[in-house]
């Protein structure tokens, strides 16, 4: 504890802050001014003798010192000081400058004096503002941070009474509590699907939050990308059929059967693509194609017939809350997060998204990940 | 033939009241305990076959009791039901545990698995 204390009072008296020119006290200051002064003064005679006249130019160094220290005016008064000084060690060194000399080195003694003060004082304020800058930056990033812990706590404490309403509705449905009539009972069942249209909705805000403070992990393991893509498919299945839509697939032959991924996470991202493509198509398809694009990379494309994106809304698409058509007739419900879900869990998965759309032209969203096939017999 | 006994460990009584429902439709007899400390005292006394296991617990965390339940000789044929709502904790886990459940947890699909997971099914 005592060498911590050491170290501590150590690190305080020779911080950087505390040594800088600007910062000293007042007294150190006025001690290494008048020291400077002093030492220029001591030293004149060896300076005349080893330099000549030419060395008198010296008196830069007091001037300066006080500049650096004191500022802008100070360096004037510095200067105004040192010229006098100047002349009068000359004339007790008993040899006298010209009066035009005495003018040129007063002139000359001066603006040095001030162009180190102003300098000096100029160095402070960018450090100042630098400072501040970096205060700014500090409290920007740790409300940031707050915001992300809050919004992960908010939506993880939604999930308990999320799952009481959509538990107690189920159960009131299938009558462990007393029979219900079918208008009773559809009813209930809206209620269920209301709580998974927000549980939904909490986990996209859960999942942004993670992404947002560098907690979203990914758990690699070998999957089968057919049961992967039925899965997907069969999610969606029902919103396309409900809009008459063609709603297609097709897995190329030389994809391998057992790839190795996060299969959550890239259920997600699939599913998220093909929900927005069902969700902004309302006539023509929707078409999944999964096929491996090198030795080393397999793609899922997901193309649409739907209203596409305007070329000035696609530099966006992948930022939080972005909607391409929020004002216009093709608005659609949804907070805006499920591509930006996509493009984060992408990149993190060293992956790539691409985007090929037009107005009226549907949409052809396409995402490329790493490719780690293994043998059907290799899983646990 | 007594039914098997299944342990949901769940501080939330509404979520532990609709557990419990739903997995005493699935055969069992239930025993619910709010409190991981609890909990741990209790599982070598009833030996149940099944436990729904929540992970933010009171006192004990969830992962804890899982652990505990791994190491006890008597609970070898104990099986454990991940309930949360953590995903990343629940991934970390899935090795130990027979099932992760995500939290809001479906009624039916709950139901299914407990049935999956009675001793008489397996």
């Amino acid at each position: 504890m005592t060498t911590a204390k050491k170290e501590q009072s150590f690190y305080d008296r020779f911080s950087w802050e505390k040594t800088r020119p600007t910062n000293l006290r007042k007294r150190t200051k006025i001690i290494i001014t008048l020291a400077a002064f002093v030492l220029y003064i001591a030293a004149f005679p060896v300076i005349l003798v080893n330099l000549g006249p030419a060395g008198s130019a010296l008196v830069i160094m007091p001037v300066g010192v006080t500049a650096r220290i004191w500022g802008l005016r100070a360096g004037i008064i510095a200067g105004v000081i040192s010229a006098p000084l100047n002349i009068l060690l000359f004339n007790l060194a008993g040899n006298p400058i010209t009066f035009r000399g005495g003018i040129s080195g007063v002139v000359t003694v001066i603006i040095l004096g001030a162009v180190i003060g102003w300098l000096s004082e100029l160095l402070e304020r960018i450090y100042q503002q630098s400072q501040e800058l970096a205060a700014a930056r500090d409290q920007a990033m740790e409300a940031n941070r707050l915001k992300s812990v809050m919004l992960s706590r908010v939506s993880h404490e939604l999930r308990t009474p999320l799952g009481a309403v959509l538990g107690y509705a189920e159960l009131l449905a299938e009558g462990t509590y007393g029979s219900v009539n079918e208008k009773q009972c559809e009813k209930l069942n809206g209620i269920v699907s209301s709580a998974h249209e927000l549980e939904a909705l909490v986990s996209d805000l859960l999942d942004m939050s993670r992404i947002e403070s560098g907690r979203m992990q990914l758990f690699p393991k070998p999957f089968a990308i057919m049961a992967l893509v039925d899965s997907v498919m069969a999610q969606t299945a029902v919103s396309a059929q409900e809009k008459n839509l063609q709603f297609t697939c097709t897995v190329w032959p030389d994809m391998p059967p057992t790839v190795v991924g996060d299969p959550v996470r890239i259920n997600q991202i699939l599913s998220n693509l093909v929900t927005n493509a069902v969700k902004y198509t309302d006539e023509g398809n929707v078409h999944v194609e999964i096929r491996p694009e090198s030795e080393q990379r397999w793609s899922m494309k997901v193309t649409d017939t739907g209203v596409g994106i305007p070329p000035g809304s696609q530099p966006y698409i992948f930022e939080p809350f972005r909607q391409a058509h929020v004002d216009d007739s093709y608005a659609r419900s949804g907070i805006g997060l499920g591509l930006s879900i996509v493009y984060e869990l992408v990149t993190l998965m060293r992956g790539g998204i691409t985007v090929n759309s037009g107005v009226g032209q549907g949409s052809s969203f396409t995402v490329t990940l790493p490719l780690t096939a293994i043998n059907t017999e290799d899983i646990v | 033939m007594s039914k098997p006994i299944a342990l949901i460990v769940e501080d939330d009584p509404r979520l532990s009241d609709i557990f419990s429902e739903t997995v005493r439709s699935a055969g069992y007899e239930i025993e619910v305990i709010a409190d991981g400390r609890q909990a741990m005292g209790r599982l070598v006394e009833i030996e149940p076959a099944l436990v729904v296991l929540d992970l933010h617990l009171p006192h004990v965390m969830g992962q804890e009791v899982l652990a505990y339940i791994r190491q006890q000789e008597r609970l070898q044929k104990t099986r454990v039901m991940l309930a949360t709502a953590d995903a990343g904790l629940a991934a970390s886990l899935e090795k130990q545990s027979d099932l992760v459940l995500l939290k809001p947890i479906s009624v039916g699909q709950l139901r299914a698995l407990a049935s999956r997971l009675r001793p008489d099914e397996a």
